[in-house]
């Protein structure tokens, strides 16, 4: 990782939650955010990403599918953090649910997927410079 | 730096139910130079295997409600070219753990990244 580079190389870097059951989506949206610079906890289901919310990891940020294997989608888990991380900002991705009203305090973003340029987007949600390390 | 561009040739595949745990060595063994693939369960561990080309995989033995020796076994029929390396945090058969992983025994828990990247260095040098 060049943090020369990085705008931010000082400051911690951003972790966020990233809960996609579909691994290869997973690994492509990982791999964009470690470029730039983030640090990424993968689950592939709302279940496990519940496990992290409800840890002492610190999160900025929580990135969710709705429609994953398991007891919970990712609404559910998105209901989960304002519950127990208030603060927490939260994008949902979905290629198939289109939001509605009633949903709308549960996430702080809406990505319809397949989604594009997602780290600009989410660093501009984050109020960062979408710049990453070499492109 | 020829180490590390050698270590960018291998792919790791962790798999682990611990989602922290397994960011924190994936993102270790990232910044040592490798590519790092991340499964919680058989099922991903298995289409990560049937999607992306690994060279090693790091098969804790105690998954969520599942056996990381079944996905050792599995690897070793359906997938022979993938070393293994089994972790866990219970003293198993010798013999058991020794027939399905490549660099043993079983590196038991808690571990510090560095024992299991000397562990993947091991492998490669064979």
């Amino acid at each position: 990782m060049n943090t020369k580079e990085r705008p931010d190389a000082a400051a911690p870097p951003v972790t966020v939650l990233l809960a996609e059951d579909e691994f290869l989506i997973r690994l492509a949206i990982a791999d964009e955010l470690r470029h730039g610079g983030w640090h990424v906890i993968e689950v592939g289901t709302a279940d496990e990403g519940a496990d992290v919310i409800r840890s002492a990891m610190p999160l900025d940020l929580v990135i969710t599918d709705v429609h994953m294997p398991g007891e919970r989608n990712g609404l559910e888990l998105a209901r989960l953090v304002r519950a127990v991380r208030p603060g927490t900002p939260v994008v949902v991705m979905s290629g198939q649910l289109a939001p509605t009203a009633a949903d709308a305090d549960l996430y702080t973003m809406f990505i319809p997927k397949p989604a594009s340029d997602l780290f600009a987007r989410i660093s501009a949600l984050l109020g960062q410079r979408a710049a990453p390390e070499s492109r | 730096m020829s180490a590390v561009r050698a270590a960018e040739e291998e792919t790791i595949l962790l798999v682990d139910s611990d989602a922290v745990g397994r960011a924190l060595i994936g993102d270790y063994l990232r910044g040592c130079g490798y590519r790092v693939l991340e499964a919680g369960t058989i099922a991903e561990a298995k289409q990560a295997l049937g999607q992306q080309a690994v060279d090693i995989a790091v098969v804790d033995v105690a998954l969520r409600e599942e056996s990381g020796f079944e996905l050792a076994a599995w690897i070793r029929t359906s997938r022979p070219q993938v070393r293994v390396i089994l972790t866990g945090s219970v003293e198993r058969a010798a013999s058991l753990a020794g027939d399905l992983c490549d660099e043993g025994p079983e590196l038991m828990r808690p571990f510090h990244p560095q024992q299991l990247l000397d562990r993947i260095k091991r492998l490669r040098r064979r």
